[in-house]
C-alpha cells in the first residue's frame, strides 16, 4: 500500500478527534459538578441517597426497570413531561451527580420515574408506600389498563393461620387478593425498592441552573 | 471450461476489425475529452452549500447559548448572564439556624410547643406582639405561670442573653415572628441592643405579670 502511513494516522485522528470531542469536552464541562450548598437552609443538594434507597436502586438495575422507565424530565418545548406532571423542571446534569450509576433510560414504555418521589400529592409517605408495594404485587389494581408486569416475587405470600397477621401485608381488594387465609407482604427487596423510588425526587432547583435557563423576555423579532 | 471439453470450439467473430474501429472512432469525436485537474462544481449545489451554511449559523447564533453546559432550554436568555447574585438572606431565612439550635428543643421545629409543657409560637401574641418584650423574654428567660393563646403554661425559660449576640436574637426572633403563618415585621439588632442596655443591670428571670405590667 503506496499510503498506508499517512492512511494509518489519518483514521488515528479522525477517532482520536471525536473521542477527545465527545468525552473529554464532556468531562471537561460538566465531570467537576459538585452539591451546592443552599444559603437559606444550609443543606447540600443533590442530597445522597439513603443506605436502604441505595440498596433499592441495586434492585431497580437488578431488575431492569430501567427498560421501560426512564429518569429524565424533558425540558420545556421538548415534549409533554412538564405538562403530565413528571417534573416541575427538567432534569439538569447536577441532579444525576449522586447516582452511581446512571440509570437514564431508552425507552418509555412506563412512566418517567425521575421525580415518582415527589408526585405523591396529598398522601403521607407511608400510604404513598402502599400505593407503590400494590403496584408492584399487581398492578391493575391501582393503575387500571396499565401494561406494567406484576412482580409478585418481590412478596412473601403465607397462610396467616397460626400466627400474628403482619402489620404490612397489604390491604387488597378480594379480586387481587391471593386467597382467604393468605397475606401478602413485602420482602426486603421490595422494602428497599419502593424506598429507593420515594427517593427519586428533584424538587430543589438549583440557582445557577435556574439563572441560565430563565427564558428571554418576548420581544419583537426572532 | 476444461481443455478436454468435447463440445469446445472456436466461434466466428461476429464483427470484422474495421467495423469496431469505425464505431469507436464514431464515439470517441462525440465524447468530450476529459481534462486534467478539478472540473467546476455546478451553480446550484454551490448555492445548496451556501445557504446551508448561511441557516446553520443563524440557528447557531439563536440556539448555541454560548455553548454553555448548563444551559438546558434553547429558549434561555441569549444575553450572558453576571455571576450569579449572592442571594440577599433575610433576618428570618438566617434566624432558622438560631432557631434550630436553640430554641427547638422547647418550642419545636414546627413552632407548637409542647402542650401543657411548653408554650406555642404559632398565632402566640407574646411572640407577634411588642418585640421589646419578647426581646426582653430571650434576654433573660421567663418563669412562672403565663397565658399564651389561651391555655394557661407554668414552665422556666432559660436567660439566653450571655449565650446569643445581638444579631442572632434578632434573627431568630425575626423567625419566629414570620413563620408558621405567623406575620409580625422582622426585629432588627439595633432594637436587641437597646433593650439589652436598657435591661443591663437585671439579674433575675422576668414573670408573666412584671411584662404586662411594663405594658408594651
Amino acid at each position: 500500500m503506496k499510503n498506508g502511513l499517512s492512511l494509518f494516522f489519518g483514521v488515528m485522528a479522525t477517532l482520536a478527534l471525536s473521542w477527545a470531542g465527545l468525552l473529554l469536552t464532556g468531562h471537561r464541562q460538566i465531570g467537576g459538578l459538585g452539591q451546592v450548598k443552599d444559603p437559606a437552609d444550609d443543606t447540600l443538594y443533590p442530597q445522597p441517597l439513603s443506605g436502604l434507597a441505595d440498596q433499592g436502586r441495586l434492585v431497580y438495575q437488578d431488575l431492569g426497570c430501567v427498560t421501560c422507565h426512564t429518569q429524565q424530565v424533558r425540558h420545556e418545548g421538548f415534549g409533554s413531561d412538564l405538562a403530565r406532571k413528571w417534573g416541575e423542571r427538567g432534569s439538569y446534569a447536577r441532579d444525576y451527580i449522586r447516582d452511581q450509576t446512571v440509570l437514564i433510560g431508552q425507552n418509555r414504555l412506563g412512566p418517567d420515574l425521575r421525580n415518582v418521589g415527589a408526585r405523591l400529592g396529598d398522601a403521607k409517605p407511608e400510604e404513598y408506600a402502599d400505593w407503590f408495594y400494590k403496584l408492584l404485587y399487581a398492578p391493575q389494581s391501582v393503575a387500571k389498563g396499565t401494561n406494567m408486569p406484576a412482580h409478585p416475587f418481590l412478596f412473601d405470600v403465607h397462610p396467616v393461620a397460626g400466627r400474628q397477621a403482619s402489620a404490612h401485608a397489604l390491604a387488597l381488594s378480594s379480586k387481587f387478593a391471593p386467597g382467604p387465609g393468605l397475606e401478602v407482604v413485602p420482602t426486603s427487596r421490595a422494602v428497599a425498592l419502593v424506598t429507593y423510588l420515594q427517593s427519586l425526587k428533584d424538587t430543589y432547583d438549583y440557582p445557577v441552573e435556574r439563572n441560565r435557563n430563565t427564558p428571554a423576555p418576548k420581544q419583537g423579532g426572532h | 471450461m476444461s481443455a478436454n471439453d468435447s463440445n469446445f470450439r472456436v466461434e466466428p467473430a461476429g464483427a470484422s476489425d474495421d467495423s469496431i474501429q469505425q464505431v469507436h472512432a464514431r464515439l470517441l469525436t462525440t465524447k468530450p475529452e476529459k481534462t486534467d485537474g478539478y472540473s467546476k462544481l455546478p451553480l446550484v449545489l454551490l448555492g445548496l452549500m451556501c445557504s446551508a451554511i448561511f441557516f446553520g449559523s443563524i440557528y447557531l447564533a439563536h440556539y448555541s447559548l454560548r455553548f454553555d453546559p448548563l444551559v438546558y432550554s434553547e429558549h434561555a436568555n441569549r444575553e450572558k448572564p453576571g455571576a450569579v447574585k449572592v442571594v440577599a438572606l433575610t433576618r428570618a431565612q438566617l434566624g432558622k439556624k438560631v432557631f434550630d439550635m436553640t430554641c427547638v428543643a422547647c418550642h419545636q421545629s414546627n413552632g407548637l410547643g409542647v402542650p401543657g409543657q411548653y408554650p406555642p409560637l404559632v398565632g402566640s401574641e407574646w411572640a407577634t406582639g411588642s418585640e421589646e418584650r419578647a426581646i426582653r423574654i430571650v434576654l433573660h428567660g421567663l418563669n412562672g405561670p403565663i397565658t399564651v393563646a389561651g391555655k394557661e403554661y407554668n414552665n422556666v425559660m432559660a436567660p439566653l442573653g450571655a449565650a446569643l449576640k445581638d444579631e442572632q436574637i434578632a434573627n431568630a426572633l425575626s423567625y419566629v415572628r414570620a413563620s408558621w403563618g405567623n406575620a409580625a415585621p422582622e426585629v432588627l439588632p439595633e432594637t436587641v441592643a437597646k433593650v439589652r442596655a436598657d435591661t443591663a443591670s437585671r439579674t433575675t428571670f422576668w414573670t408573666a405579670a412584671e411584662l404586662l405590667k411594663l405594658s408594651n
